[in-house]
């Protein structure tokens, strides 16, 4: 799994994609595990650094792509309910 | 068929992607460019859900009224995210279906659950609205039939 999306880098997390509430919610669902940091110095409020607890620094990628499909989870519910 | 015809490789389904529909293999992702205006958020979103047992899928921000999926299989190999991909697109086309059937359907399902739980009969034995007392005005808005006001008079 080389890919930079659950290695390194920001993350952008549109709010059109993922409303604000469940980027909260999914954030505090796996604050045991990752940190879910705006990107300092930056206009754009919906970039996000993922850091891993360094407990599970090991599984980095795979909580980095959890929290995604997560977050994702949580979005989809979100327009289906206001549908 | 020439020579140079017969030793061509066959296509792949996915060498033939629909139009406006773009994909490329990169940093041990697949990425697939959908037109919003073809297919929708509400459809993309049940089959992004549909695929989140077996790949992490992210959305990027829309732009131009283009959104980029991104696959990575759960399984870290990356060949499994091409099967992948072919059931994703056809299950977008399948769920832009039911959000269009369900959209059209809506008025219809209203109507049945609101004689489920209305007191009088709402609908006739063929589907057909009944006629509502002269004293009770049709509805407007979100409500064009009235059927959440109509009531019996007491």
């Amino acid at each position: 799994m080389a890919t930079s999306l659950l290695t390194t880098g920001p993350i952008t997390l549109d709010p059109t994609v993922y409303p604000q509430s469940c980027v909260s919610a999914a954030a505090t669902a796996y604050a045991e595990f990752l940190q879910l940091n705006p990107v300092p110095d930056t206009d754009r409020s919906n970039d996000f650094e993922i850091v891993i607890l360094p407990a599970f620094a090991s599984n980095g990628a795979r909580l980095r792509g959890e929290f995604l499909n997560y977050v994702l989870d949580l979005s989809i519910q979100h327009h289906v309910r206001c549908e | 068929m020439t020579g140079s015809d017969q030793n061509a490789k066959p296509n792949s389904p996915m060498d033939s992607l629909p139009q406006g529909v773009s994909q490329r293999f990169e940093d041990g992702a697949l990425r697939i460019s959908l037109p919003l205006e073809v297919y929708g958020l509400p459809a993309l979103f049940r089959a992004c859900y549909r695929l989140t047992d077996r790949c992490y899928v992210y959305l990027s921000p829309p732009k131009a009224g283009l959104i980029e999926v991104t696959l990575i299989s759960k399984s870290g190999r990356a060949s499994e995210t091409d099967p992948s991909a072919g059931e994703f697109l056809n299950d977008l086309v399948d769920q832009r279906l039911r959000v269009d059937i369900s959209e059209e359907t809506r008025a219809i399902r209203d109507m049945i659950v609101s004689q489920a739980f209305a007191a009088v009969d709402v609908i006739d034995d063929h589907g057909r609205a009944l006629q509502r007392p002269e004293s009770q005005p049709m509805g407007t808005g979100d409500d064009p039939e009235g059927l959440t006001q109509w009531r019996p008079v007491s």
